[in-house]
């Protein structure tokens, strides 16, 4: 059988000796601008960071011929947890990539072999038919691509410029599906946008109104956070540990600028929490310059369906008030895809698949997709759209 | 067996549409999980070990026929 150790072809998990070749490898696969003193200097930030095991740099693979990197696997630590059960260290696995030369061969498989050795419980949010067969062949179950909605914000600016056919329009009902066909002529753009606002409105009036609250702007305090998740955690069977240190952590700080924090208040008290990521100004070609903002995070106690309707509308007001012309939310719990019927969400296909691995000894995990909560900012997925 | 029987049992294609041009480029089942089963089910067949280095130039049947030659195997 093969064995890629001791040969100068061999996989290695990475330490500050190869920030050379990983630095190369991120300026050949992803034309990044990194230097070998970057790489040390990220290494050690995002082990000052590490929600798991904090101090120690989360694991990155390289497949090296020499010192030469031609493929790597990165990894994000997460806590996550059951109902029911202690939380449990993670990762996300991210960033499967082989340089072209060597795609096809070994490498990819060799990687992923070592981290699937070395993190335990191990997630992925995977779209290639091809890097979905890898992971399952190294036991990792496919629950399914993770739900895409979208909500039409300035219809009319989105009929006239979006490719119908190139983003599936065509499942959506056929009362809009004919309306935007004839709405993208220029002139009728205006109207067919009202007709799409008046209809998307006055179901939302009928169907979708939420609870009365107060929306608020800034970043709330880790405990506020600490315990909204806290109430919502007996109602959800599998999730990452959304506690105010990850919330923090992953949109805070400096990353501040491209999340928008959505909180929810009620006398005083933090019931609901969004964040929304503003439109890339480079986005999906198939949009031509469609503004799409994205919800990234989702809070709210499952039980309580109002909060959710409100939530879900402040994130609407939220996008629009940034100038977006629609809003994606990507969601897989089962109480949250009913309230974006009802807030005139339509569902777009998916084509990011959630997959699992459960070591030995790791947490029962349901086999149902819609029994876990993910939204689009898990794993960093939110950066792909 | 002779060697594209093995790249035919393991991309289920026909034997009689594989020669030594055959590659992980013209293959489209041929992908990262594809090249490793077929590394298995050759080291199975000839009963041969390949190093690291031979696995990664094993990307077309001409060059997989070399290696093998220069590991003994006969077919």
């Amino acid at each position: 059988m093969v064995d890629v150790k001791d040969t100068a072809a061999r996989v290695v998990q990475v330490g500050d000796e190869h920030a050379p070749a990983l630095a190369e490898f991120y300026t050949a696969a992803w034309g990044q601008a990194v230097t070998a003193d970057g790489v040390r200097r990220t290494r050690a930030t995002t082990a000052a960071a590490n929600l798991v095991t904090p101090g120690e740099t989360p694991p990155t693979f390289l497949f090296l011929l020499g010192d030469r990197a031609v493929g790597h696997l990165g990894t994000i630590p997460v806590k996550f947890a059951t109902r029911g059960g202690a939380d449990a260290g993670a990762h996300w696995l991210k960033g499967l990539w082989v340089l072209p030369e060597q795609q096809n061969g070994p490498v990819g498989f060799l990687v992923l072999r070592e981290a699937t050795r070395q993190v335990g419980l191990a997630m992925a949010l995977v779209v290639e038919l091809a890097a979905r067969r890898l992971f399952r062949a190294h036991g990792f179950s496919d629950l399914g691509p993770l739900p895409n909605d979208l909500k039409l914000l300035r219809p009319e600016r989105v009929l006239r410029r979006i490719d119908l056919g190139a983003v599936g329009l065509g499942r959506f009902p056929s009362w809009l599906w004919a309306s935007a066909r004839v709405v993208q002529w220029p002139p009728l753009a205006f109207l067919g946008g009202i007709k799409i606002r008046f209809a998307t409105g006055l179901w939302t009036f009928l169907r979708g109104r939420g609870a009365r609250v107060e929306l608020g702007d800034a970043f709330p305090a880790r405990a506020e956070l600490d315990r909204l998740f806290d109430r919502m955690r007996p109602a959800i069977e599998a999730t990452v540990v959304r506690d105010g240190a990850y919330l923090a952590h992953r949109y805070g700080g400096r990353r501040e600028r491209e999340y928008l924090p959505v909180p929810l208040w009620v006398r005083g008290e933090l019931t609901a929490f969004a964040i929304v990521r503003r439109p890339s100004g480079a986005g999906d070609p198939r949009l031509r310059g469609i503004r799409v903002a994205v919800v990234s995070e989702l809070l709210y106690p499952p039980a309580e369906p109002k909060l959710g309707l409100a939530i879900l509308a402040a994130t609407e007001r939220r996008a629009s008030e940034i100038g977006a012309d629609a809003i994606l939310v990507s969601a897989s719990h089962h109480a949250v895809r009913p309230l974006l019927r009802r807030r005139g969400f339509l569902p777009l296909p998916g084509n990011v698949h959630f997959m699992v691995r459960v070591p030995a000894g790791g947490p029962a995990l349901p086999t149902q997709f819609d029994r876990f909560w993910l939204t689009r900012g898990d794993s960093e997925a939110d950066e792909a759209f | 067996m002779k060697p594209e029987d093995v790249l035919a049992k393991v991309f289920g294609v026909p034997a009689r549409e594989i020669d030594d041009r055959t590659s992980n480029r013209t293959l489209p089942a041929w992908d990262s999980l594809g090249h490793m089963t077929l590394i298995v089910e050759l080291e199975s067949t000839y009963a041969v070990s390949f190093s690291a280095e031979e696995t990664l130039r094993m990307n077309d049947l001409g060059t997989i026929k070399r290696v093998l030659r220069e590991r003994g195997a006969t077919w």
